[in-house]
């Protein structure tokens, strides 16, 4: 089997799911002007309430799927209605927001440790094991199966920003609180639908992410960092930046690991996102930012 | 939302003590402080040995989490990378002294050195980031730093860890475990606290708070902003670390798991709940942070869920922190006893 080959198809494959988390913060983000550091944790309270579904209660995948959407964009929004939304009002600065959301993290992982206890979780992929065999390496129907809902989330979340009034309404809620208003738009029930936005995303990601790796308790503040990483190489104010963003990252994360040792992984790949940081602060794809549209 | 954009945002308002700080008259606070350090030396003759040496671990936590709270009230940088300060601190030491017979001192110092070093080297440029960029710079960082503990595990013995580092010693007489490091650790953190007040009403200190509540003013008045910052990252350095090597001769045993980014996470709760605005803050939360889940540790997982609540709560409902809320009530217990005369 070829390893570069192989280490292409796997980067898209992870990448995809790094840029689907990365969505998931950018919609935020843009919708709220809040960095949801619970984001990862919603991933990987996806997987662990997913796998203990099949495991404990042989409910058939089909329906734990939507199930698990579901449940996690229900947490998703009242999470948001007990400690988001409050801070928001109150004009918190994003230093605030950071720690109140970082606090959350803490108390989420917390939580899925007393519940799920300590053992990594998998889910069971799309296809099966089959795998396919494409320019000398393997991917498996999952991996396929990845890439295309991605795809597909990525131009339903475009196509709901760019032609659909809701879409429209919850920009415009985002940019200018007082102007939204005066237009009648229900500026705290566009937030509430940013962050269900967020929660279904999470909640997708769960599903595609949980037979690729095993999750813990532990596991979600690295997905976090993944999901900012392909946000942020996209340019954290155009959430399809992350799309690119997030399928570099997945490519730069795993042909490193070519030539070095598998453990410097996460090394290499959170160096490169500091890098990023550095040197493009404002993306691959340098928009304007949002204080500047204004 | 870029460097160029506003200033850290931890100075505002929202974070800002609204009441003067209440003071004791002149008598009362000397016999308090009498009270205070008796108790102190009292405590390990009283304190069972798990409490005493959640005590030690407090001391510890204060120790790294200052560094946390200076950077995080007086210079406005969120760190969620002190544990590899930390770790730093502790390796260097347990492999000078384990694998080079050399004194403790030496391993000391090697720590400080190297974390002086990697301060520098990575804060000058990280540190022109700022607000959420800087905190999860920091965040990667951190897990970073863990990564390379565990892979370059033929000096750091990786998960493994390394083992039978000796307890310091004066000559023949060893300090003993964990009464004697109880009077070390506080007294070390005593020291630092002072250290870092004459640092704050220094000029520097004042430069600092400066920069935090108008970096464009500090830079107009001739401030090196990024130098200033990174020397203050580098201060903060030094405490984590020499936290960590005390950690290391406390505990005899180091591994990687002792310096994860939850270790990180816990320093940085340190600075939150205590009261970031204050150098005593960070007692009082690395109390909290150490010595409640030591008490309610036979609820077994459910203590890290109580402990996240409580965390939420406090940030939530009490932003200042303990400090903060402690002075509050005694300023509200002095006006209520006016009333009574």
């Amino acid at each position: 089997m070829d390893v570069f080959a192989q280490a292409l198809i796997s980067g898209v494959i992870n990448g995809s799911i790094y840029a689907l988390i990365g969505l998931g913060l950018a919609v935020v983000f843009r919708g709220s002007g809040v960095m949801n550091v619970v984001q990862g944790e919603y991933v990987v309270v996806g997987v662990l309430l997913g796998s203990v579904l099949l495991d404990a209660t042989g409910l058939p995948y089909l329906i734990m799927a939507p199930l698990v959407i579901i449940i996690v964009t229900v947490l998703s929004v009242v999470i948001h209605l007990l400690a988001i939304e409050p801070l928001i009002v109150k004009r918190a600065s994003a230093d605030m927001q950071l720690l109140v959301t970082l606090a959350l993290a803490i108390l989420s992982s917390a939580a899925l440790l007393y519940i799920f206890g300590r053992d990594p979780r998998f889910l069971p992929g799309i296809g099966g094991i089959t795998s396919i065999e494409i320019y000398g390496g393997r991917a498996r129907i999952h991996g396929l199966v990845v890439v295309a809902v991605t795809l597909g989330c990525f131009g339903a979340v475009k196509a709901m920003y760019d032609r659909s009034i809701l879409g429209h309404a919850m920009l415009a809620s985002a940019l200018d609180e007082t102007g939204a208003q005066t237009t009648g738009i229900d500026v705290r029930l566009m937030r509430i639908l940013t962050f269900a936005l967020g929660g279904v995303l999470a909640g997708i990601s769960s599903l595609l992410i949980g037979p690729l790796v095993p999750l813990n308790y532990l596991s979600g503040l690295t997905l976090l960092l993944k999901g900012f990483a392909a946000a942020i190489l996209g340019g954290l104010t155009n959430p399809m930046g992350a799309l690119v963003g997030g399928i570099a990252f997945g490519l730069i994360e795993s042909l490193s690991v070519v030539p070095v040792p598998t453990g410097y992984r996460d090394i290499i790949a959170l160096s490169v996102l500091i890098a990023v940081l550095l040197v493009r602060p404002q993306g691959l794809f340098g928009v304007t930012l949002r204080e500047e549209e204004r | 939302m870029t460097r160029q954009r506003t200033p850290p945002v931890v100075g505002d308002d929202s974070l800002a003590p609204a009441v003067q700080p209440f003071t004791f008259p002149a008598a009362t606070r000397w016999i308090g402080i009498a009270v205070l350090a008796a108790v102190w030396l009292a405590l390990p003759l009283i304190l069972p040995r798990s409490l005493l040496a959640a005590m030690v671990f407090a001391a510890l936590y204060a120790l790294a989490g200052l560094g946390v709270s200076m950077l995080l009230g007086f210079v406005g940088i969120i760190s969620i990378a002190q544990h590899v300060f930390y770790g730093l601190g502790a390796y260097a030491t347990a492999v000078l002294t384990v694998s080079y017979g050399l004194p403790a001192p030496v391993g000391f110092l090697a720590g400080v050195g190297l974390s002086l070093a990697l301060a520098y080297l990575v804060g000058r440029p990280v540190l022109r980031l700022s607000g959420l960029y800087l905190a999860l710079a920091t965040l990667a960082l951190g897990i970073v730093g863990n990564a390379a503990f565990v892979e370059f595990r033929g000096l750091t013995g990786g998960t493994l860890g390394i083992g039978g580092i000796l307890t310091l010693s004066l000559g023949p007489w060893e300090l003993p475990r964990p009464a004697g490091y109880y009077y070390l650790t506080w007294v070390v953190v005593a020291l630092a606290i002072v250290a870092t007040r004459r640092l704050l009403i220094s000029p520097t200190g004042f430069a600092l708070r400066g920069l935090r509540d108008s970096p464009a003013a500090a830079k107009v008045l001739g401030i090196d902003v990024a130098r200033l910052r990174t020397h203050a990252f580098a201060y903060s350095a030094v405490l984590g670390s020499v936290a960590g090597a005390l950690f290391a001769h406390y505990v005899g045993f180091i591994s990687t798991h002792s310096f994860t980014v939850t270790q990180g996470i816990s320093f940085l709760l340190v600075a939150i709940l205590g009261g970031m605005r204050s150098v005593y803050g960070p007692i009082l939360g690395a109390i909290f942070v150490a010595v409640v889940p030591e008490i309610v540790r036979s609820a077994g997982d459910l203590h890290q869920l109580l402990f996240g609540l409580a965390l939420v709560l406090m940030i939530l409902f009490a932003p200042n922190g303990i400090w903060y809320l402690l002075q509050r009530g005694m300023a509200s217990l002095q006006t209520k006893g006016h009333h009574h005369e």
